[in-house]
């Protein structure tokens, strides 16, 4: 399964506030990154532990 | 000088009644009279019969034999043999051995009764009003018994979720009755739904249907459906305290694979672990199951505080690492070999698999069903998803947005139905023209076929963003109404455990 991270950073904001998760399901998920009880950003931060590089913030 | 007259017989004179003197003594017969007898008598040698005696009190000292006549004096003695006449004088002896009293002569007060055997078959009538003012050892209020949610099946927010696999992310495994997710780790592929289909006194029931079989299962496969529940829930089991309380589970459960399951208690905080078994003995047939796991005194009690308690796991198939070892029937600090110990179906290689009617209390008892509202379960299932928009909807407006420039849209949420477990994730499924931003300002249709992403979000509120579809640099700072255009449109936010 393909899993691919993108950091989003709206025009309102200095730094990204999210990071949209996408796979081959058709469910996308907009996680947020002030939250280390949000089970999704936790689970983030261990595909991140695991060597992995979300792409950056347009 | 002694005199003496040898003869046989003296008879009276009327005939009424004769002396016959014979070698063994003497026998008298008829009629009797005397003012006295002198002399000992032995009870043993009284044969015969003494019809209409009288004997006054307290001539008496010992009958051994039966009395059927009336006794209208006091008998401070022993009565070892039966009674079956009426006494309707008191009776301060012991009465260890009455039996057989009809409920209706007891009339009286009987003080300091002690009824320790008494079985609930013995009380067949009709019981009185009972105050409740006075009744210790209540443990427990009779509402609000029910610690896990939608036990029901009825709320089921995200419908039909199909594809859920080895590597599906956590919140990507809820479908079909919220707050239920299934895990799968290495085995198969499933669907899960909310279907109607049911015992008596439930409508809705959670269905896990196999769709890809994996017919080899490996040692380290696991499948379990699982509830969650957060700590502030559990803080009244008193775990992990000297009173820890027992814990009662119960659900009713069918399958199209008969044999035996494993029901599980897992403890987030202490990594500890109980199962308890229980079979499936007929196909496609509701069976109620009921299973009582004593507290656990060891451990860290549960604090307030929004993260994972207790997942109660509902084994489905389980490899050879989780299976070898003696079944952890008792809580005990975490052992993979002994959390599913006499599993024997395996749902991965085909088959489904549902439940519902699931309660889980304290105590030892399995109290009927704690049914809640439609609403009220609702509002419990919303603290960890809610659904922002109704998917039977061709067109819905769920909000107001605003072109912030040429290629974003903002869309604020405004304040949630209810606080949130965490911040939550926003749940979605987009497409081409699943949503628009139109009206006012910014005249026709304009589509939003890009994902939603957080801009802001807390608990209680936040906004989204979006690239529009088309150039909004003529709209800026214009408002416009957010619609969603397709059923197949999707927008939530999930904060579960």
């Amino acid at each position: 399964m393909a899993i691919t991270y993108k950091l989003k950073k709206s025009s309102m904001q200095d730094t990204a506030t999210s990071v949209l998760r996408e796979d081959d399901s058709d469910i996308k998920l907009s996680i947020p990154l002030n939250d280390p009880n949000n089970t999704d950003y936790q689970e983030y931060l261990e595909w991140v532990d695991a060597g992995n590089t979300p792409d950056p913030a347009d | 000088m002694p005199s003496e007259i040898r003869v046989n017989k003296l008879n009276n004179r009327s005939g009424l009644g004769t002396i016959t003197l014979y070698d063994g003594g003497t026998l008298m017969s008829g009629i009797v009279t005397a003012t006295s007898f002198n002399g000992s008598l032995a009870a043993t040698n009284l044969t015969g019969s003494i019809d209409n005696a009288r004997l006054p009190n307290p001539v008496v000292k010992n009958i051994t034999g039966n009395i059927t006549g009336n006794v209208t004096g006091n008998i401070t003695g022993n009565v070892t043999g039966n009674v079956t006449g009426n006494v309707t004088g008191n009776v301060t002896g012991s009465g260890a051995n009455l039996t057989s009293i009809p409920a209706g002569n007891l009339t009286g007060t009987v003080a300091d009764a002690r009824i320790s055997t008494l079985t609930a078959s013995k009380l067949t009538g009709a019981l009185p009003a009972i105050s409740g003012a006075s009744l210790t050892g209540v443990t427990d209020t009779l509402s609000f018994r029910r610690i896990n949610h939608n036990g029901d099946c009825s709320v089921a927010q995200r419908g039909t979720v199909t594809g859920i696999t080895n590597g599906t992310a956590a919140n990507l495994c809820y479908g079909g009755p919220d707050r239920y997710k299934l895990y799968v780790s290495q085995h198969g592929t499933y669907t899960t739904s909310q279907e109607l289909d049911a015992p008596d006194g439930f409508d809705q029931s959670l269905k896990i249907l196999n769709t890809s079989a994996d017919t080899s299962i490996a040692s380290s496969a696991r499948l379990y459906v699982q509830h969650k529940i957060e700590k502030y829930d559990l803080i009244r089991t008193k775990k992990g305290t000297s009173g820890a309380l027992s814990l009662t589970a119960q659900f009713w459960v069918k399958s199209d694979k008969t044999g035996t399951y494993i029901f599980e208690m897992w403890d987030n905080q202490n990594n500890r672990h109980i199962s308890s078994t229980y079979a499936i003995s007929s196909a496609d047939t509701w069976e109620k199951k009921t299973m009582t796991f004593a507290g656990d005194t060891s451990g860290n009690a549960f604090a307030a505080a929004n993260t994972s308690g207790i997942d109660c796991n509902w084994w489905l198939a389980a490899g050879s690492n989780f299976t070898s070892g003696s079944l952890a029937s008792s809580w005990t600090a975490n052992t993979d070999a002994n959390r599913c110990v006499g599993q024997t179906v395996n749902i991965g290689d085909s088959g489904n698999w549902y439940m519902t009617g699931f309660q889980l209390e304290t105590g030892s008892t399995a109290t009927d069903f704690e049914y809640r509202s439609y609403g009220d379960e609702l509002k419990r299932c919303e603290r960890y998803f809610q659904l922002l928009l109704h998917p039977d909807d061709a067109t819905e407006d769920i909000g107001a947005g605003f072109a912030t420039g040429a290629n974003e849209v903002q869309f604020p949420l405004g304040q949630f139905r209810t606080t949130m477990r965490a911040n939550p994730t926003v749940w979605q499924v987009t497409g081409s023209n699943y949503f628009k931003i139109g009206g006012g300002n910014l005249g026709g249709d304009k589509y939003l076929s890009a994902s939603w992403n957080i801009n802001s979000i807390s608990k209680v509120s936040g906004s989204l963003y979006t690239d529009p579809d088309a150039n909004l640099s003529s709209h800026a700072n214009q408002m416009g109404s957010i619609q969603a255009k397709s059923t197949s449109a999707r927008l939530g936010l999930t904060a579960e455990l």
